[in-house]
């Protein structure tokens, strides 16, 4: 008898098709052969994995061809089986798998497609939190405020890119609608966050991506401002309405 | 319709997912069915998880908590699939001990539901119904019982859904699951698939007549979560189990 450890060691093992078969010594027969039993186990996970994957990356898998993203798919999954139970999380690694894998290196943009997509699926994701406004600011002494530190919000990212991947998504969900985007000399620089009705994206210019990134990163408003060329009161004020800070 | 249930691993994040929740529960008696607490792994819980899920349970106050009677995680890696379990003594112990570290740490009882099965395993000497009595007896917890799983497992297995019924310790039972399933030939022989994903069937509904007769009337849900029809037909499936259900609590009445 099999403990019960190992046996789940070797089932595991075998949908996951990295097993020696030994697992099919412990099954029953009955009329079907074990290995067609755990083939029905073994094809259930891997479409329940592969419509994640389609869910928290819908642009990614269309502006592919389906077979493609299919062969993708499958081979992620197979390296990359997931290491906690909500499929909504499933997918972290995929961007750098895309990265280095073979058929999608004549599509350089796809990576950080992919990227982009997974920074929209972390901030929709993120926990509740409450976020500082300019309220709370307010009962700060003036003196104070140069030295402060401000943490991020969990439902917001920055993301920059060389390509113009908020087009080239908005143009792979539009299904056709849309004509295809200029890939050169567009790269971006966006804010990522999750409102009242969802996660949307903004183009930032320079001044106000660095701005940001500093502060986000917990560097102090005075250092933050260093060297940014544009006006900054309407620029904090307007990170402090978007709900960027964690109250804290 | 009376109440509503959701998979608790689609509402561990917030924003307007967990409003949509909230806002139902305003309205409605909601129960949390989890399907990713892996209650049968030899190697325990996922304590990041359990956490997880214990701080919806907070928020929420729902009306039950369920899981299942099978596990999904060996080594850390997770398949999202129910994993049927062998039913030995050792096993018996390692899903007592989690069931009691989950309802520890959630501070309520969970429901424990019997999987469709696809399989079984040579070595397992306790049949279904007596090994879920003595997870009952052993941590408290009450049971869920899905009469459409129960079909499933019965056709696939080889056994009689109705005698299998009859094992099962009444007054643990908590809740009824009904559901449709897929048929699919496997080197010649029908397999029944659990895909949640049509009308629930003439002899899940005979089982259930029974069920009601047997246990007696207990809150009911149609699962119908993939393939989804309009709205009218998800009421209408509603309606056949309320009216089977009316009918049932006029019986204990009376």
């Amino acid at each position: 008898m099999t403990p019960l450890a190992e046996l789940q060691r070797r089932f595991h093992a075998a949908l996951r098709e990295d097993g020696d078969g030994k697992v099919e010594e412990d099954i029953r027969a009955d009329g079907l052969a074990p290995a067609r039993r755990l083939q029905i186990y073994r094809n259930a996970a891997r479409l329940l994995l592969t419509d994640a994957l389609k869910a928290n990356f819908p642009a990614t898998c269309r502006i592919v061809d389906e077979r493609f993203f299919a062969q993708a798919a499958s081979e992620f999954i197979r390296r990359h089986p997931p290491r906690q139970p909500r499929l909504a999380e499933y997918g972290a690694g995929l961007p750098a798998f895309l990265a280095r894998f073979p058929p999608a290196s004549s599509l350089p943009w796809l990576p950080d497609l992919a990227r982009l997509e997974w920074a929209m699926l972390a901030c929709q994701e993120a926990e509740d939190a409450p976020a500082l406004t300019a309220a709370d600011l307010e009962t700060q002494p003036a003196a104070a405020l140069p030295r402060l530190r401000f943490a991020p919000h969990p439902a917001c990212r920055l993301f920059a890119s060389p390509w113009p991947v908020d087009r080239i998504r908005s143009f792979a969900l539009a299904g056709g609608e849309e004509s295809p985007p200029d890939l050169m000399g567009d790269p971006v620089r966006l804010l990522v966050r999750r409102g009242e009705a969802g996660v949307a994206l903004r183009r930032l210019a320079a001044p106000e991506f660095t701005l940001l990134e500093r502060l986000l990163a917990g560097v102090p408003v005075e250092e933050a401002l260093d060297g940014i060329e544009a006006e900054s009161v309407p620029l904090l004020a307007a990170a402090l309405r978007d709900g960027l800070f964690a109250k804290s | 319709m009376g109440w509503l249930e959701v998979h608790a691993e689609n509402y561990l994040g917030g924003g307007p997912a967990r409003r949509e929740l909230e806002s139902l529960r305003q309205d409605y008696p909601v129960s949390l069915h989890a399907v990713g607490l892996s209650l049968g792994s030899a190697e325990g819980l996922d304590e990041a998880h359990l956490d997880r899920v214990s701080e919806l349970v907070q928020a929420i106050e729902p009306a039950a908590l369920s899981d299942h009677l099978s596990w999904s995680v060996s080594e850390g890696l997770y398949l999202p699939d129910l994993l049927p379990l062998p039913l030995t003594e050792e096993s018996l112990s390692v899903v007592a001990r989690n069931i009691d570290r989950a309802q520890e740490r959630i501070g309520r009882p969970l429901l424990i539901e019997n999987p469709s099965l696809y399989l079984a395993f040579r070595h397992s000497p306790i049949p279904e119904p007596e090994f879920l009595g003595e997870l009952a007896r052993r941590t408290g917890c009450g049971l869920l019982l899905d009469l459409n799983n129960l079909y499933v497992s019965a056709c696939n297995l080889g056994f009689d859904a109705g005698t299998a019924l009859a094992g099962y310790p009444r007054e643990r039972i908590a809740e009824i699951h009904l559901a449709g399933h897929a048929v699919q030939e496997i080197d010649g022989v029908d397999l029944r698939i659990d895909d949640h994903g049509s009308a629930v069937p003439e002899p899940v509904w005979a089982l259930y007549e029974c069920a009601l007769d047997l246990v007696g009337p207990r809150p009911t849900l149609i699962e119908w979560d993939t393939a989804l029809p309009p709205p009218e037909v998800l009421l209408d499936q509603a309606e056949l189990a309320q009216a089977r259900l009316r009918r049932a609590l006029g019986r204990v009445a009376a």
